[in-house]
């Protein structure tokens, strides 16, 4: 009897610890990758490969057309549920390869992605940066770790649409990127995540704010530290209770970064991204705008001294954030993000108008925001369906996300 | 009170029963005629109740940081002619219920039981604290195969279900989030240990794990994952 009863214990807690925290395996280029032998494409040849691709072979896998679009570090290609490519591209002669891995964003499914461009598809127009040869992309994708031994051919169908160039339509990632959950290589509201969040088709990011003990600004999302966000260590507990020493020596990250500040993350956007916006979700509630408004300060600062186009907001996501910033001096002037009403939109004097999307498309209303002058996003809309419905039926600046490269498709591919 | 300690405490308390059992005196009692989940046709229109608690471990995927509760749980029996019966289960966790019913047939050669069963399950639920007005609902279903073993005052339950939605939507306000239908969501495999307290009382501690894409509990809260997950069950309840 005993025995059975070991047995059910153990049972029990076998089931109890069932589920392991796991990163989707993002796959390397091999040992053996031409991608080292070859030359970087000019900018003009990049321009030239961004566009509306159609899916010839491979479409049951990943759709009848994707979207191909340079960021600052590399290629993304991707389509309409999730499914994207993070890809390098070079050339050698006349003939450019393309290498790299894609994933799916709403399930665990991954594999290597190794394709090319030959000299008489594309290969010479791309290479000289001029030319009116069609640009088809040949190659094979895999599974897991697998050698990509599936067909896999996209042949260039259209440019972006006058539309698409001319729009400034703000892709936003939640967190940076994406959420801890969203399993990425990299940990949410890190410095890391920041210099990832472009690679998934993002052109701007949330970021939650919170201070220390000692009244240090950060990034973090959760108000207490827990496994979910970081790895095991020996403080535990509400984070605001800590000083910026302790947090700063001792917690780390899931994948290990540390806790950045709030300022340094600034810094990085400013000098190592071309993103265009900053939301800074203020998840705080001790008096934070003194602290976090002289940075906000000091950044755009930075960015109009380096010429950089860039939004950094405040967010008011409560009435007691918004009086807390109605307290500062000359709050007005201070750009900021409401999430409140139309009303407490115009009495902060907010730049962006932010209502959660379940609410609707409220064209209406978005339109008031704009012949105020003001933007207007939503958050945070996750379905790929809803995206695509958001964005050809809705009037808002941006949507944020926890899929970029969702809403970068829905956004690229507009007529 | 957390998860962890819920567990040990029952664990505890099932190890006192066990040891017990062990030492009583011999009576005429039989774990078929009190018990509820060891397969065996109930008496003709008799009813047969129990109440109690599900611990639910949610993925931190899809729930990060709210609270969790237990999930309040009524099973009924109800014994129709030849080898036929009726079980109902009503779950609860407020902003999200469950009420499922469906035929069983069942077999008791010697001290085993064998049950087939197959039940069609309504989900509802409702959340508008908090800034949210979410609902709900869809319909489901969960044939069910039972194996058991049972000595004079105990009983052991193996029981495995397969999950299939029929129909599933979620709704913000008006606007309709999510729609699903007719897939297999998964499955969920289930020990159940029944023990005499007192009298004929009988005591039911169990745990199941669910490997599905989609929990209705937590339906609410529109995941968008396609990923399957394990969710652990700790189940305790008294056969009223």
């Amino acid at each position: 009897m005993k025995i059975l009863f070991y047995i059910l214990t153990a049972i029990v807690l076998l089931l109890s610890g069932c589920n392991k925290d796991t990163v989707v395996p993002v796959p390397l280029e091999g040992a053996n990758s031409i991608m080292k032998e070859t030359h970087p494409l000019p900018p003009a040849s990049k321009l030239l490969m961004e566009g509306v691709y159609q899916v010839t072979s491979g479409s049951s896998e990943f759709g009848e057309t994707v979207i191909v679009k340079w960021n600052r570090t590399s290629l993304m290609i991707a389509n309409n549920n999730g499914k994207h490519f993070i890809m390098q591209a070079g050339h050698l002669d006349s003939v450019v390869f393309v290498q790299g891995y894609w994933r799916d964003g709403y399930s665990d499914a991954t594999g290597l992605c190794s394709m090319y461009i030959s000299k008489a598809e594309g290969g010479t127009t791309l290479v000289s940066g001029n030319g009116t040869q069609k640009i088809i992309i040949r190659g094979a994708y895999g599974f897991g770790s697998g050698l990509p031994d599936n067909n896999l051919v996209l042949e260039y169908l259209r440019p972006f649409s006058s539309k698409v160039k001319n729009s400034n339509f703000y892709i936003l990632a939640h967190r940076a990127g994406g959420r801890t959950s969203d399993r990425l290589p990299v940990s949410e509201n890190s410095i890391e995540m920041i210099n990832f969040t472009e690679k998934l088709g993002s052109t701007g990011i949330e970021v939650d704010v919170r201070l220390s003990s000692d009244r240090v600004a950060f990034l973090y999302h959760d108000p207490d530290i827990n496994i979910r966000l970081t790895q095991k260590g020996p403080l535990a507990g509400a984070i605001s209770e800590y000083s910026w020493a302790e947090l700063s020596a001792f917690v780390r990250l899931i994948h290990g970064e540390k806790i950045p500040t709030l300022e340094s993350a600034l810094n990085f956007v400013v000098d190592s991204t071309q993103l265009r916006f900053v939301y800074l979700d203020m998840k705080a509630d001790n008096d934070a705008m003194a602290v976090v408004i002289p940075i906000q300060k000091r950044i755009l600062q930075r960015a109009h001294d380096l010429g950089r186009d860039l939004i950094v907001v405040v967010g008011i996501p409560s009435t007691a954030v918004l009086n807390d910033l109605m307290s500062y001096p000359d709050y007005q002037n201070i750009p900021s993000l409401c999430e409140l009403t139309t009303d407490d939109v115009r009495s902060a004097n907010s730049l962006v108008w932010s209502p959660r999307w379940t609410l609707g498309t409220q064209n209406d209303l978005v339109q008031q925001m704009h012949e105020e002058g003001r933007l207007a996003i939503t958050w945070t809309i996750d379905s790929p369906s809803w995206i695509e419905n958001y964005i050809n039926e809705g009037l808002f600046d941006g949507l944020l996300t926890n899929f970029p490269y969702v809403e970068a498709y829905y956004h690229y591919i507009r007529e | 009170m957390s998860y962890r300690f819920i567990l040990f405490t029952v664990l505890f308390l099932a190890g006192s029963i066990i040891l017990a059992a062990q030492q009583s005196k011999k009576d005429t009692f039989d774990i078929v005629n009190s018990g509820i989940q060891f397969p065996h046709h109930c008496q003709k229109w008799g009813f047969r109740v129990s109440a109690g608690l599900s611990m639910v471990k949610p993925p931190k995927d899809l729930l990060e940081n709210a609270i969790q509760a237990p999930l309040v749980n009524i099973h009924a029996n109800f014994g129709l002619p030849w080898k036929f019966s009726l079980e109902g289960d009503l779950t609860t966790i407020v902003v999200s219920n469950q009420l499922a019913i469906g035929p069983r047939l069942s077999f008791t050669p010697g001290n085993f039981g064998i049950k087939l069963g197959w039940d069609v399950a309504y989900v509802y639920g409702q959340l508008k604290q908090a800034g949210f007005n979410n609902s709900s609902q869809g319909w489901l279903q969960y044939p069910n195969l039972s194996v058991g073993y049972k000595l004079k005052k105990m009983a052991f339950t193996l029981k495995g279900e397969m999950v299939m939605i029929s129909k599933g939507s979620t709704k913000s306000g008006d606007n309709e989030v999510t729609h699903s239908k007719n897939f297999i969501d998964g499955f969920t495999a289930a020990l159940y240990l029944e023990q005499r307290i007192h009298k004929n009382k009988v005591f039911v501690i169990g745990c199941k794990d669910s490997y599905v894409k989609y929990y209705w509990p937590t339906w609410m809260l529109f995941s968008t994952f396609n990923r399957y997950y394990h969710i652990p069950e700790l189940y305790f309840s008294w056969v009223l």
